[in-house]
């Protein structure tokens, strides 16, 4: 059975949303957008899977692959533009009408999760963070290797390390190969994704802090989007660029390079040599 | 940037940005009105538009020389109506526990002229 995926495109009231990377391709809980939608129509039956994109297609493309991972056959397909769900239906299936899902899963536009409906992703930030609280406690299922829960409604994934006196407030997700530093307040209603760091004393309540975010000592985070040193506020529809490393920004090196770092800085060696001493016992480390 | 002294306030306006590259030129322009008998110090910062950590960290200086100079009683020194990047700033960096940080809509806009 065959389906069409269409990337969402460029979408201006979340335009910060996708400096780094196309939405589709967003982790969500460590997740993509797309990773959802693939793994809700291997359950509706698809085998075939033919994805639309117009926003960074080699990116989509390299991070979807040939859809082996879910026994699927993926087909990335540049677009110019992106298109509605009647469009697609026009172009693609008017043209070869055997084997279709049958709808709503025969063309889907990615503009929401595939458990949320009543979620529009892409009218505003705030939207946005309410659609990823929503789905957090459901985010955990079996098929994530090495997540664990740490207590209820408090999730941790692999590799993660998070010291004794840190406090974790439910529901908080935090995802794989990330380190809390001393006395740091996490949550509630607060994801983390893969390999960030935050160090000791941050604060982090009602945001999502995006994957490989450094967030400095002291640093308090609430009602916002953290992406590097892009910091949104949900709260106020404001977007801020934080000039100072220490407090916010990313541990990527190609976007270090690219706001003009010099290689071996500082920041380079932070993951691999914390600034503050852990004290971690067996427990504490995932 | 205008600064204006009258009776126990210093009163800062017209800051457009406050970064590592003013800064000093900031702290000593305002460390200049600093005395004895400051009671607060009203920065307007309505129309900044950047604010970096040198920037906060030259409001800091201020603070702590300002009540330094007047052991007697406390310098409050109020934010007012921060826009929506510095506003973000000064929430990043705790200002809050420090400084009193007056929005625009925590006040009436015939209100929003500092009494001084």
């Amino acid at each position: 059975m065959k389906s069409l995926l269409i990337c969402p495109a460029e979408r201006e009231h979340v335009a910060a949303l996708a400096e780094d990377v196309p939405l589709a391709t967003l982790p969500l809980c460590g997740r993509s957008l797309a990773e959802y939608w693939l793994v809700h129509l291997v359950g509706a039956g698809a085998r075939e899977v033919l994805v639309l994109s117009s926003d960074r297609t080699s990116h989509v493309h390299t991070h979807l692959g040939d859809g082996a991972r879910w026994g699927l056959k993926v087909t990335v397909q540049n677009e110019v533009a992106e298109r509605t769900a009647a469009e697609g239906r026009t172009k693609f299936k008017a043209a070869d009408n055997s084997n279709w899902l049958a709808g709503p899963n025969d063309v889907i536009v990615m503009d929401r999760l595939p458990d949320q409906p009543e979620f529009p992703l892409f009218t505003s930030y705030a939207g946005w963070f309410a659609a990823l609280v929503d789905h957090l406690p459901r985010a955990a299922t079996s098929d994530r290797i090495g997540m664990r829960v740490l207590k209820l409604g408090v999730w941790a994934g692999l590799r993660t390390q998070i010291a004794p006196t840190a406090e974790l407030h439910a529901p908080c997700w935090i995802g794989d190969n990330v380190r809390v530093g001393d006395g740091a307040v996490i949550g509630p209603n607060v994801i983390i994704e893969s390999n960030s760091f935050v160090e000791p004393r941050a604060t982090i309540r009602d945001s999502y802090v995006g994957p490989g975010t450094f967030v400095g000592a002291f640093t308090d985070i609430e009602q916002s989007i953290a992406l590097g040193n892009t910091l949104v506020s949900w709260k106020y529809d404001s977007v801020l660029k934080v000039p100072d490393e220490f407090l916010l920004s990313s541990l990527d090196p190609a976007r270090l390079a690219a706001g003009g770092l010099v290689p071996g800085h500082s920041l380079s060696s932070r993951q691999s040599q914390p600034a503050w001493s852990w004290k971690f016992n067996a427990k504490t480390e995932l | 940037m205008e600064i204006q002294r009258q009776n126990g306030t210093l009163s800062i306006a017209g800051v457009t940005e406050l970064t590592f590259a003013n800064a000093r030129e900031f702290r000593k322009a305002v460390m200049a009105k600093l005395d004895s008998e400051l009671k607060q110090i009203v920065v307007d910062l309505s129309q900044t538009e950047f604010v970096d950590g040198g920037g906060l960290g030259a409001l800091l200086m201020i603070y702590r020389i300002a009540n330094e100079k007047n052991p007697a009683h406390a310098v409050r020194l109020r934010l007012m109506y921060p826009q929506g990047p510095v506003q973000q700033m000064l929430d990043l960096t705790q200002m809050r526990h420090l400084f009193e940080i007056v929005t625009a809509t925590e006040s009436q806009p015939e209100q929003k002229k500092v009494a001084v």
